[in-house]
């Protein structure tokens, strides 16, 4: 199995406080890889590490390798636009730009450099398609994307993600503020979406990791205590602090 | 405020408790099938083929029960080891008491006919199946994989057993063709008994799988 991340000895500090301890872990690519864990326990800390969000708070000591196709994403040469690009990020609420459903999709390329209106206009199709919401939005797409629900809301975010044409897409918690109807579409986007794509999900929601991830890791107080395949993770985990928390016994 | 979890556990431990009374009630029937029909006791057998609708109530409740956990509280890990092999092993406990079931009903069928033969090896077997469910039983409640494993290396025994149980009722029925009826019946008593070992088995199988996680067979292959 070829890896999209390889994650090595990564520690993370917020000033004092250790919040990553000594993260070791392979993502596979065209898989969904999802972390699960108790409230605190680092797994969103360690999602935004993977695409160098964590540069924005000014505390925060990394160390530890992420390589990212093999380039270790923490070089000072590296690129970070060129980064967030190829791996992107869809966030707990839907995000959309105050503006069309259009002007959504085709501000990233924009940005990036492309003004053939023919290009933005495939560019804007694939991206909605990819996202499940074209045939929702095909005829309306010069009205503003606020008009949207939240789950559609939440496929523009995405469908803008693939715009800019990614090969790792993090999603934090991505159907937390969604409707169960919703949830249902986006999981089922998750299983086409990793055809192409690899995704790397933050959850809350275990029975969605059960449903939709093919790898499950299991954060406890900043270390990854098990990463399984999703099928041994939810009926025979390695680790009694995983097959406490995934039963209910404390979290 | 209620404590889900704690619910939870009760309601997991109420449906492991049934399933030992379960396994309770079908070794008495096993038992006093067998006693029925060494004594002749048409009433005991009576007794057995009455009661086998407790265990037929006993096990529905359970399913029920199970399903109904699995349903609401969508179990995952261990939590769904318990409930997925409640749910196979009651079928082995109820096909249990069936042959418990139909061992009185033949030894009422023979009723006071004096037997062809003098009854050892059919107690024998019977009991040595018996003593294989109550082990599978001590396994479960003591989470005791190895002991498990040991059930399954004694349904040879049982097997063994009958065999030898079957080519002596044959030379009796070959001897004379007035053995023939009952020793057409002794046989299907023999098959019964040994279908016991076969259930026992099963039961020690899927607590294996309770305890490890792991299936017997896949685990054999891996070896």
């Amino acid at each position: 199995m070829e890896n999209a991340i390889e994650i090595k000895n990564l520690c993370l500090h917020y000033g004092e406080h250790q919040a990553l301890k000594n993260i070791n872990m392979q993502i596979p690519k065209n898989k969904v890889t999802a972390f699960i864990g108790p409230s605190g326990c680092g797994k969103s800390t360690f999602l935004r590490t993977l695409n160098r969000m964590n540069d924005l708070i000014e505390s925060v000591k990394i160390t530890g390798n992420v390589l990212v196709d093999g380039n270790d994403i923490y070089q000072p040469k590296t690129d970070v636009v060129a980064l967030r690009k190829k791996v992107g990020m869809v966030f707990q609420r839907p995000n959309p730009f105050q503006m069309s459903i259009y002007d959504n999709i085709a501000y990233g390329p924009k940005i990036h450099g492309q003004t053939n209106k023919k290009v933005l206009d495939e560019l804007v199709e694939t991206s909605l398609r990819g996202a499940a919401l074209w045939q929702e939005v095909k005829d309306r797409l010069h009205v503003s994307a606020m008009g949207l629900s939240g789950g559609q809301q939440q496929r523009l975010c995405i469908a803008r993600l693939l715009a800019v044409e990614p090969e790792i897409l993090l999603m934090d918690e991505p159907c937390s503020a969604l409707d169960p109807i919703s949830t249902m579409k986006i999981e089922e986007l998750l299983g086409e979406l990793k055809e192409r794509y690899t995704i790397v999900m933050v959850t809350h929601n275990m029975q969605q990791a059960a449903r939709t991830a093919d790898i499950t890791a299991f954060f406890l107080l900043g270390e990854m205590i098990e990463s399984q395949d999703t099928k041994i993770m939810f009926t025979n985990p390695r680790d009694k602090r995983t097959e406490d928390y995934i039963t209910g016994r404390f979290g | 405020m209620d404590d889900v979890r704690a619910n939870f556990d009760r309601d997991l431990a109420n449906i492991q408790k049934d399933l030992l009374l379960m396994g309770h009630l079908v070794t008495k029937a096993m038992f006093d099938a067998i006693k029925a029909l060494e004594n002749k006791d048409e009433a005991l057998a009576a007794k057995v083929i009455f009661g086998d609708a407790t265990i037929d109530d006993l096990q529905i409740s359970i399913e029920d029960r199970t399903l109904e956990l699995i349903a609401l509280q969508q179990p995952i890990a261990k939590d769904l080891r318990i409930l997925s092999t409640a749910l196979k092993m009651t079928t082995d406990l109820e096909r249990i008491g069936d042959h418990a079931k139909k061992i009185a009903k033949f030894a009422h069928r023979i009723g006071q006919e004096p037997l062809i033969k003098p009854l050892v090896d059919i107690p024998k077997a019977a009991t040595l199946a018996v003593k294989m469910v109550q082990d599978v039983l001590k396994a479960y409640v003591s989470m005791d994989a190895q002991m498990a494993m040991d059930v399954i290396d004694s349904d040879s025994k049982v097997d063994d057993i009958c065999d030898v149980c079957k080519r002596d009722i044959l030379f009796y029925m070959v001897q004379d063709s007035a053995n023939i009826p009952q020793g057409t019946v002794l046989n299907k008593i023999i098959q019964r008994i040994e279908r016991v070992g076969d259930h026992a088995t099963n039961l020690a199988e899927w607590v294996v799988y309770l305890i490890t996680g792991n299936r017997l067979k896949k685990m054999e292959d891996e070896k």
